[in-house]
């Protein structure tokens, strides 16, 4: 049987190929390594204490003794504020944010809060209308305090009217009398 | 231009694996605990004689006065009705005529005596328009820690609590009594207490 040329071109290129696949699919040496690791992500968990207060079940919000009856030139007893890092990761106190309730708007415009921290001194001695003007974040000086694991943090919060040493001038308005406010003052915290 | 189905895919790619590390670099943990407390004010009133304001009348018959008229005593309780201890108050006395106005014959002809009668301590005994000019000496308390308010009383006066003091008025000179030129003529002679909390 004789075969045209053109026919016999195709067919050596056929073979040619099937060759080249052949190669390419037995001729492989190999072998694996793997690595694995596993990672478990840490919980960042902060709780609040303070010796003259009362905590919440749930350790995150303390409340502190109740200051009645002040007069116009006061400045409220030290509150000792713990915050304990009982989390699994190092906590970083980057500042307070400063908000309030109040039905006197003279009293809380003459209130005065000073926040220190027990390591590194004062992080904010200022009016807390003032403060809470904007985002109300108080930031810390410093950048932020890094709780280890298991460690605290403690401040110190007096809160005061302006002018408490001065009984001629500043004190709280004669328009303060018989107000009340509630400041709360919350401490944000970053893993 | 035409853009080359790879290339844009490749773009694509980038942009995705960009927004991948923005979200990993903003997703710190955070957490927060907060404290409150409840801080309230306290206030302080006085009142006279039971009433309160600024325009009492003591209610003293003082009218057609002659040269030796029986002396004119009146009881004034002050008490302060507020929630808060007064630290220091103070009793401005004014009349009329110790300027040398109208009634200046008989204002500067009379003379005043303040009793704190729940101490049993005279405050002062003088000259009405001395009082009122510049209340010193004696009872009152200098250097006072408040001015431009009259004279420091001598006592404290804690939130409920009352102290009672006479004011008895007469002729400074007992003797020859009012002067003539006092006749016909008026004092109006006020008596303004101020507490203080601090």
């Amino acid at each position: 049987m004789a075969y045209s040329r053109k026919v016999l071109t195709v067919g050596a290129l056929g073979v040619a190929a099937l060759a080249l696949i052949g190669t390419g699919a037995g001729a492989t040496f190999h072998d694996s390594a793997k690595a694995q690791q596993t990672i478990t992500a840490g919980n960042l968990s902060v709780l609040i204490t303070s010796p003259s207060g009362s905590t919440s079940p749930d350790g995150k919000t303390v409340t502190l003794n109740t200051l009645t009856n002040e007069p116009s030139h006061f400045s409220g007893p030290q509150e000792t504020i713990t915050v304990t890092n009982n989390g699994a990761v190092p906590a970083t106190v980057t500042g307070f944010t400063a908000a309030d309730t109040t039905n006197n708007a003279y009293l809380q415009g003459a209130l005065n809060i000073q926040i220190v921290d027990s390591n590194r001194g004062e992080i904010c001695n200022d009016l807390i209308s003032t403060l809470e003007k904007g985002t109300g974040f108080i930031p810390i000086p410093w950048g932020g305090t890094t709780i280890a694991t298991n460690g605290t943090m403690t401040v110190y919060v007096t809160f005061s009217s302006t002018g408490n040493t001065d009984v001629n001038n500043g004190g709280l308005p004669q328009a303060a009398q018989g107000g009340w406010v509630t400041p709360t003052l919350t401490a944000n915290v970053t893993g | 231009m035409s853009v080359h189905p790879k290339l844009m895919i490749g773009a694509g790619i980038a942009i995705a694996g960009l927004g991948l590390i923005g979200a990993g670099a903003g997703a710190t943990y955070t957490a927060q605990v907060s404290t409150n407390t409840s801080i309230s004010t306290g206030g302080i009133g006085l009142s006279l004689n039971g009433q309160t304001g600024s325009a009492l009348r003591l209610g003293v018959d003082a009218k057609n006065l002659g040269p030796h008229f029986t002396p004119i005593s009146k009881d004034l309780l002050l008490k302060n009705t507020g929630t808060l201890d007064l630290a220091s108050d103070y009793l401005s006395v004014t009349a009329t005529g110790c300027d040398g106005g109208t009634g200046a014959a008989l204002a500067k002809a009379l003379q005043v005596r303040l009793t704190d009668v729940t101490h049993n301590m005279q405050v002062y005994d003088g000259a009405l328009c001395s009082l009122a000019d510049s209340p010193s000496g004696q009872g009152f308390t200098t250097p006072p820690v408040h001015t431009g308010v009259g004279g420091q009383l001598p006592h404290q006066l804690g939130a409920g609590a009352s102290i009672l003091y006479q004011v008895v008025i007469q002729p400074s000179d007992t003797a020859a009594g009012l002067p003539t030129t006092a006749q016909n003529s008026s004092t109006t002679v006020s008596f303004a207490f101020t507490g203080f909390d601090s």
